[in-house]
């Protein structure tokens, strides 16, 4: 049984953030995110605020759009 | 990873100068009280990070890697206060020096200098989870097992997550109120349209044949189809002299005086009687714990209190306590506040229908108290109208959960309809009725008129309800 690759994902996690381990989880839930059907631009959006201690304002202006806020 | 091999402290915390041959192996440093144990773990995170967390965390009143790091006696030339770290990288099969001065701590001097192992050093400055102080594994080793998992959240400082977690967990709540009420309203528009229409089922062939049908009268062409931009009443100021302006078309105002008639039944049935005084007496329950309900915003503070605790005082008071009894003391707070916000939602699904029958009847209240003005002679609906503001003040209570006695004193007249807004049904309801017949082509066209309408306000439901405008 030869082991998953994990390169893909490694790469993300990398990039995520800082890097540092809570980063690392933020950037999995944004990937997983971004695979969901009709989440790919909403991950896009979060990545962009998430790791940078959001507000609640700025989170709602990620998920819904800026008109919502 | 990397591993020490030597470590160099010059004029840093307790130490005047000492270098340890650590020999990429791991190692534990032992000696009495105040001997510096500490300033070589400081050392460590200092030289990697470029911070001490002992100092710069949580609970520390503000001191600085800057005007702490350097030994006592150099505590003015944080030039000469430095760590020089040799490590050995395996993944590179490289050694490297990184130096840092306190005076320059954001920028270490790294020897070679070359990307790759810039890229080792930067990786391993993100993560400040690699130092843990005493009072931190400490706290881990004597945590009870069900709260190992909190503990590890915190020594892998994952904070940050939680505060995330959070965030989106009160936006999702607040998501699923909105939800809820905009359900509500969609399911009164959508009632409100198809009882306009007379149809039993709504969808966009049925209202096409509906609106057809009138149409062919006047003598208008057809739609085949049904978009957005449709209006239903296209070409009635043509076919048949000027459109008229809104009145009251029989069939409908009494078609929305039942419905309105049915909601009040509703609100003095024995069902909703028993749901009031079940809600009523879960209340009166809560209500002991109501000072602490209203302290929900006390959960964070409660919260930080705990991340700034020293070890020693309150870092609110300054009254000593020792960490196990103030972590108890607290931890017994936040679980008595889980317990009471456990309560409170149980109670809240209990007023959930019970504000959804109030809500629906201030709909159909509303819309028939606008009938009065309209027609001739005029009823007097004002008295049917004041009590439509005093169930959207009730329901607004009730939402509100706090403070209870309002709650309370909801439920003890939410099934309570005044005779004098009932009077004003009876005498609008006659009125109405006295109204005359009108002709085929009249009532056409107010039937075109009314449908528009009604659609138009279907439509200007928000699409955040899945399939609220989808009439296909």
């Amino acid at each position: 049984m030869s082991a998953p690759d994990t390169s893909k994902s490694d790469a993300a996690l990398e990039s995520a953030g800082t890097g540092s381990v809570a980063h690392s989880i933020i950037g999995q839930f944004v990937g997983e995110l971004a695979k969901q059907d009709g989440f790919a631009k909403i991950a896009k959006s979060l990545e962009s605020i998430i790791y940078d201690s959001p507000s609640e304002a700025s989170l709602r202006a990620a998920l819904f759009g800026d008109d919502t806020v | 990873m990397i591993l020490a091999k030597t470590l160099r402290i010059h004029e840093f915390r307790g130490v005047r100068d000492l270098t340890l041959d650590l020999g990429c192996a791991n190692f534990a440093v032992c000696g009495p009280n105040g001997t510096g144990k500490s300033g070589i773990v400081d050392a460590l995170e200092f030289v990697l990070t470029g911070n001490i967390s002992r100092l710069a965390g949580s609970g520390t009143g503000g001191l600085s890697v800057k005007e702490h790091g350097p030994h006592v006696d150099s505590r003015n030339k944080p030039q000469i206060a430095f760590v020089s770290l040799i490590v050995h990288i395996p993944s590179l099969k490289k050694d490297a020096t990184i130096t840092r001065t306190v005076k320059d701590y954001k920028k270490p001097t790294i020897v070679p200098d070359t990307p790759d192992i810039q890229a080792v050093f930067a990786k391993v400055a993100l993560h400040p989870e690699l130092t843990l102080s005493r009072r931190e594994i400490i706290k881990y080793v004597l945590a009870e097992p069900g709260k190992r998992a909190r503990e590890v959240q915190e020594l892998l400082r994952l904070d940050e997550v939680e505060r995330l977690r959070a965030l989106l967990q009160r936006i999702a709540n607040a998501c699923d109120r909105d939800v809820t009420a905009a359900r509500g309203i969609r399911q009164e528009a959508s009632g409100a349209l198809q009882r306009a229409l007379n149809l039993p089922k709504l969808d966009g062939a049925s209202i096409l044949e509906a609106a057809n049908d009138r149409r062919r009268i006047l003598g208008l062409p057809p739609f085949t189809t049904l978009e957005a931009n449709t209006s239903l009443k296209d070409g009635i100021t043509t076919a048949g002299g000027q459109e008229k302006p809104t009145k009251v078309l029989k069939s409908h105002a009494k078609s929305e005086i039942e419905v309105a008639k049915d909601k009040l039944t509703t609100l003095g049935s024995p069902p909703f009687v028993s749901s009031c005084a079940k809600a009523s007496a879960a209340i009166k329950e809560l209500a002991k714990d109501e000072k602490f309900l209203g302290s929900a915003s006390r959960v964070s503070f409660l919260q930080t209190a705990l991340g700034l605790f020293d070890g020693n005082a309150c870092p609110v008071c300054d009254t000593s306590f020792t960490d196990t009894k103030f972590r108890e003391h607290l931890q017994e707070k936040l679980a008595r506040f889980d317990q009471v916000t456990k309560v409170r939602r149980e109670v809240e699904k209990k007023l959930a229908p019970i504000i959804a029958d109030l809500e629906s009847t201030r709909l159909a209240v509303s819309a028939i108290s606008g009938l009065g003005a309209l027609l001739f002679p005029a009823v007097d609906t004002t008295k049917l109208a004041a009590y439509g503001t005093d169930i959207e003040y009730l329901v607004r209570a009730l939402r509100q959960f706090l403070p209870l006695s309002l709650v309370e004193d909801g439920l003890a007249s939410a099934a309570k309809i005044p005779l004098d807004a009932t009077k004003c049904l009876e005498a609008l309801e006659a009125r109405v009725n006295e109204l005359p017949d009108p002709n085929q082509q009249d009532a056409a066209r107010d039937f075109l008129i009314v449908a528009q309408e009604k659609l138009e306000a279907f439509l200007r439901i928000p699409m955040m309800v899945t399939g609220s405008s989808d009439l296909s």
